[in-house]
Parts: C-alpha cells; sequence; structure tokens
C-alpha cells in the first residue's frame, strides 16, 4: 500500500513550492520580496532533509549565520502580515498579495521553529540529532516489533 | 518537524531503528516493517524535483544577477567626491555640490566595487493604463474627484510656492495652465543649449509669446525629430493639470491653482527616458532650485534599481537643499517590496494609488516595504483610478473616453496621476505655514503637519501609508 506523505513534509513542501513560485514571478519587479522568500526557502528546505533524513549537526557559526538571515526575513515577513492585517478593508487583496500573505504566515512558523533550534545549538544546549518519528503507523510497527522481540 | 510527533528514541526502539545512512530508502524506516520502497521512492522523488527546481532557479537567478559583466565592456555611474579623479573613461558627469556622479566606461573583467551597473538604462512614466473608463460614463467619472477627497480649500491654493515637474513636456497651448503667468518655465534636457551645455529653457514670465514658442519647437522637431516642450505623450499634461489647472476654464482644476510650476520635459514619446536624462534633469533643478524658489519636485515616475543606483544619490542632494521631492510608489501590483526608484529612496514621499470610487488601494499600485524595514513606504496614498484630467486633444490612445463637453478632458489611472495630487496638496500647506509662520517649514514639520491633517484610513501601513493627505482647512 503507497504511503501518504508526512504532513511534516506535505506542509513543508508546499511552502518550499510556494516560495519559489513567488521568488520568481516577482524576481524582476519585487528584488526585495524574491531575495526575501529566497531566504525562506531555507527553513522549508532544513525541515524536509530534517524529516527525510535526520536532524544534521551544524556548528555555531552556521547557526549563527542562519538566525541572521531568519531574522531579516521574519521581519518582513511579519511585516506583510501586520500591513495585509491593518489594510485589510481597503486592500484590494489581489492574488499575488494573498499568496504572499499565506506564505508569510507558513515562513513565520517554520523560521520561529528554526529559531529555536539554532537558539539550542548557539546556547551550547545538547542537541539530539536523531529522532524516530512515531506516527500512528510506525508506532504500530514498533509494538509488533517488539512483540516478536519478546 | 512538529513536536506533536517527536521524541527522543529510547533504548529498545533504537534497536529496531534504522538510521538513513544504513538504509537504501532514506525515508524513516522500522526493520521488519515492510515498507513500502515505492512510497519512499515517491517521496524520495518529490523531494529532489522540488530540490532541483530551487537549484535550477537559483542558477538561473545568479545568471541573470550577473548579466551586466557577460559584454565585452560596460557603463556603470559612480559617484565620488567632487574633484576627485574618476578612475575610469568618463562619457558624461553630473555634479550635485559636493558629489558627482559619473556615467564611466568601464573595462572587462569582473566589477570594480562601488560601481553600479544597472541592468537597463531605461526609466519608465507610470500610467497603468490611458482611458480605462469602462461602463456607463458616469460611473467612472467625477470631475471634482481629488478635490473633495483631499478636502481642497480655495483659500490655500500653494501661491508662493515653486512646483517643478519632471515628464514628458505640457501643453503649453492650453489656456488652463495660465502661461506666463502660473507656468512659468519650460526646460528641455532633449536638447542642450550649443553655448553652455546646458538644457535649453523658454522662460514664460519674459517671453509668453505662444506663437513665437510652437514655431521654435516646431522648428526643432523639423530638423531633430522630437519636440523641445510640447507634450506629445500627453502624460505630462496630466499630471500638470492636477496641480495647477486653474479655475473656470472647465472642468478641471489643480488642487495649487496658485503655485508656479515648471515643466522638465526628460521623457520622449513612448514614455521611456534614460538615467541618463533624468540626471540632467535632476541636476537642473538642483542647479537652480534658488533661483526660482523651488519648493516641490513632483516625479511620475521610476525604475526598479537596486539601492545605491545614482538616482537616490542625486535625490538626496536635492532633498539637502530643501525641497520636498513627491513620487509615485509606482503600478506594478499590490506585491509587497515592489515600490520603484526614485520613490523607494529614504525622505522622498511616495504616494500609492487609491480608488476613490471603490474605497480600495488601486490593485495595479506598487506598496511596500522598502529596504528601510521600518520606515513606512508609501507615505500617503492618493486617487489614482479614472481621475479626471487635462490630456492634449492632438493625442488619442486606444480605449479613450473623452469628455463629450470637453474635448481637452479624459480620465486616466495610474500612481503618476495620485503623486502630483499630494505634490499639490504639500503646496498648499507650504503656503499655509509661511502665512502663519513666515518661513518654510523643514521636511520634518512638514510630514508632521501632513500625517497629522491626513484621512487616517487604519494604522500606518504599507500600503495606504499615513491615508490620505488633507489640503489646508
Amino acid at each position: 500500500m503507497a504511503k501518504r506523505l508526512p504532513p511534516d513534509i506535505f506542509f513543508n513542501l508546499i511552502g518550499l513550492g510556494l516560495a519559489i513560485y513567488l521568488a520568481i514571478t516577482v524576481l524582476f519587479t519585487s528584488p526585495l520580496l524574491a531575495v526575501a522568500m529566497i531566504i525562506a526557502t531555507a527553513p522549508f528546505a532544513i525541515d524536509i532533509y530534517e524529516n527525510a533524513i535526520g536532524r544534521p549537526e551544524i556548528s555555531r557559526g552556521t547557526a549563527l549565520v542562519l538566525v541572521v538571515l531568519e531574522v531579516f526575513a521574519l521581519g518582513f515577513f511579519l511585516l506583510i502580515i501586520y500591513n495585509v492585517l491593518v489594510a485589510l478593508p481597503y486592500s484590494s487583496l489581489s492574488l499575488l498579495l494573498i499568496l504572499t500573505f499565506l506564505e508569510s504566515v507558513f515562513a513565520v512558523y517554520a523560521i520561529a521553529k528554526d529559531l529555536r533550534e539554532a537558539y539550542d545549538v548557539l546556547s551550547g544546549r545538547p542537541i539530539v540529532l536523531h529522532y524516530v518519528n512515531i506516527d500512528r503507523e510506525v508506532k504500530h510497527y514498533v509494538k509488533e516489533v517488539r512483540e516478536e522481540g519478546e | 518537524m512538529s513536536r506533536k510527533y517527536v521524541r527522543k528514541a529510547n533504548e529498545e526502539e533504537q534497536k529496531h531503528y534504522v538510521r538513513p545512512a544504513e538504509h537504501p530508502s532514506f525515508v524513516r524506516s522500522v526493520k521488519g516493517t515492510g515498507t513500502s520502497v515505492k512510497a519512499s521512492t515517491a517521496e524520495a522523488l518529490a523531494i529532489a524535483v522540488v530540490l532541483g527546481m530551487f537549484s535550477l532557479f537559483f542558477l538561473g537567478a545568479a545568471k541573470v544577477l550577473m548579466a551586466p559583466s557577460a559584454s565585452a565592456y560596460q557603463v556603470g555611474f559612480v559617484a565620488v567626491p567632487t574633484g576627485q579623479p574618476i578612475p575610469y573613461k568618463v562619457i558624461q558627469s553630473w555634479a550635485f555640490g559636493n558629489v558627482t556622479i559619473a556615467e564611466v566606461e568601464l573595462p572587462p573583467g569582473p566589477l570594480p566595487k562601488g560601481v553600479f551597473v544597472p541592468q537597463s538604462m531605461m526609466v519608465y512614466l507610470a500610467p497603468w493604463s490611458m482611458g480605462t473608463g469602462t461602463g456607463p460614463y458616469a460611473t467612472w467619472y467625477a470631475t471634482d474627484q481629488y478635490l473633495t477627497v483631499m478636502h481642497y480649500n480655495p483659500m490655500w491654493n500653494g501661491s508662493g510656492v515653486t512646483v517643478a515637474v519632471i515628464d514628458t513636456g505640457i501643453d503649453y497651448l492650453m489656456p488652463n495652465f495660465a502661461p506666463g503667468k502660473h507656468l512659468i518655465l519650460l526646460v528641455s534636457v532633449l536638447y542642450k543649449n550649443s553655448s553652455n551645455g546646458e538644457p535649453i529653457v523658454w522662460n514664460l514670465q519674459q517671453n509668453d509669446n505662444l506663437t513665437a514658442l510652437y514655431n521654435f519647437d516646431y522648428k526643432l522637431f523639423k530638423e531633430y525629430g522630437h519636440w523641445a516642450f510640447l507634450d506629445t505623450a500627453g502624460h505630462g499634461t496630466a499630471t500638470s493639470s492636477i496641480i495647477v489647472a486653474q479655475p473656470g476654464l472647465g472642468v478641471i482644476q489643480g488642487l495649487a491653482p496658485g503655485a508656479n510650476l515648471i515643466m522638465i520635459k526628460a521623457f520622449f514619446d513612448n514614455g521611456t527616458s534614460t538615467l541618463s536624462y533624468v540626471l540632467t534633469a535632476l541636476q537642473w533643478v538642483y542647479n537652480n532650485t534658488a533661483k526660482y524658489n523651488i519648493k516641490v519636485l513632483s516625479l511620475s515616475w521610476g525604475a526598479i534599481l537596486p539601492p545605491g543606483n545614482p538616482l537616490n544619490t542625486a535625490i538626496e542632494q536635492i532633498e539637502s537643499k530643501g525641497v520636498i521631492v513627491v513620487a509615485a510608489a509606482g503600478n506594478l501590483g499590490n506585491i509587497p517590496g515592489d515600490v520603484s526608484y526614485p520613490a523607494a529612496s529614504p525622505g522622498v514621499i511616495a504616494v500609492s494609488g487609491f480608488d476613490c470610487y471603490t474605497g480600495q488601494v488601486a490593485n495595479f499600485s506598487s506598496i511596500g516595504p522598502t529596504l528601510n524595514l521600518f520606515e513606512v513606504k508609501p507615505q500617503f496614498t492618493a486617487c489614482a483610478v479614472n481621475v479626471p484630467v487635462l490630456f492634449p486633444p492632438y493625442i488619442g490612445f486606444a480605449g479613450e473616453v473623452r469628455d463629450p463637453y470637453d474635448p481637452n478632458v479624459t480620465a486616466l489611472s495610474g500612481t503618476s496621476f495620485a503623486a502630483p495630487a499630494v505634490a499639490a496638496v504639500i503646496a498648499d500647506w507650504l503656503e499655509y505655514y509661511h502665512f502663519y509662520h513666515g518661513v518654510w517649514p523643514t521636511q520634518a514639520q512638514l510630514m508632521a503637519l501632513l500625517i497629522s491633517n491626513a484621512q487616517h484610513l487604519s494604522y500606518p501601513n504599507d500600503l495606504t501609508g499615513y491615508g490620505i493627505p488633507l489640503a489646508p482647512p
């Protein structure tokens, strides 16, 4: 039976795809947004990598670079969310504006999560590099394996 | 990875966990569970495709961004302190006080540091569309649109204030501009004075013989192919009419009919110009600010440029002389961060487009933020959809809808027509402030006045800025 994409990978793929689409679309009209979108692809790509392969071990320097870039993007996306929300009654809400708004919400979530992890790295907390994903299906298998083992 | 589904594997589970490196399929799996290879491959393919797209995009973008260095030699701009030697072959230079901007020819090879190389030398006017009147005539056309929306008070009409406009010229044959009285000067950077190399000038206060002016202009057109002063595109006439069109001469009236207008022609009939022409026009404004008492500069054009471009430098120098610069945000759509230069320059009052019929931001209007995330940009918004304007009767364009009672009147859309409305309101406020205080306000004082008297649509934001600036009470 074909397995479904795990929700986390699915969410991150949408975020990544939308970021790439918007970056290409606005490259010549809003280089600023294009750059922010390119930066926003990082947290989505990192999350996909973590989900699929495992958490990579990164140095403090890399974490710091990620934090600087992502804080810039976070500020930009928060500003977009603020602008759209406060000007909602007056904004004509074109498709691109709606997509940018949605992507901003996704990106803020992904970036905030990454910043939390980067904080762990920078503060020297022990980082667990490998996890086992316990979703319903795998949990079931784990149970079965234990029973076999016992 | 969501915390909900994640926890550290305990020892028992780790026995059964196959780490990615040990397993041919990199998707998580448990020993002996028979995880479908087909499903893992599908996931791997999906991720590979997305990452591949990203790589392709990144490579493509890098190629585009690096395109200028591909040519054998390239043209760039440098800004240096005046008097300092420029280490490149200079094509043309513009002095703005203690800063000199030079257009230079660069040697082949990698780009030297501090040189600005534009992707395109072109600068574009900002009309979204010409004559977008749709539906019944009465529903899209209100001649008193911006006068009502901006609470125009005839008591303050910009008297004693000079507004300069850099655009496509003006139809000086229209009496609505009061040539010689309010339309005081015509400048053209398309032609140079052979004696001093400066742009040619026609001072209407000294010579208001319009027949002589027209004949002079026509002679240049016949000889060189371009009218020096006459507007043969219509854009400059339209933007000027929002500022200075005189009352009582038809349905169109400007918001600052008492102001003096200087029209600097720097654009061709097709609505384009080059950075060189525009810099020449800005240099003329810089050099003549004191001579003609220029207080406001209205710019209804722009280009998408990186920061550090020569327009930015020139505008900063003009602002340092106390000139209030107002610019159209652009018509690239409601895409965050697409405000064009010079509107995106710090200190420039950028104006977004508002549909005064529906009460919403015009869907074509560029919006902020800019690179300076803490600056509200655009600062203001004004009517930009089907704005009634004067338009030369000798120009036609596809889809135009003229006023059946006045062939000089049409309705146009674009942030081009929002910027002059704000420039005119600023002229009114300058007159107001000067009347009560005897001095001209600084830019900060003026902004405080404009913001405190604006019609606030919501909290300050990068779509409508501080709202619609209202004229003095």
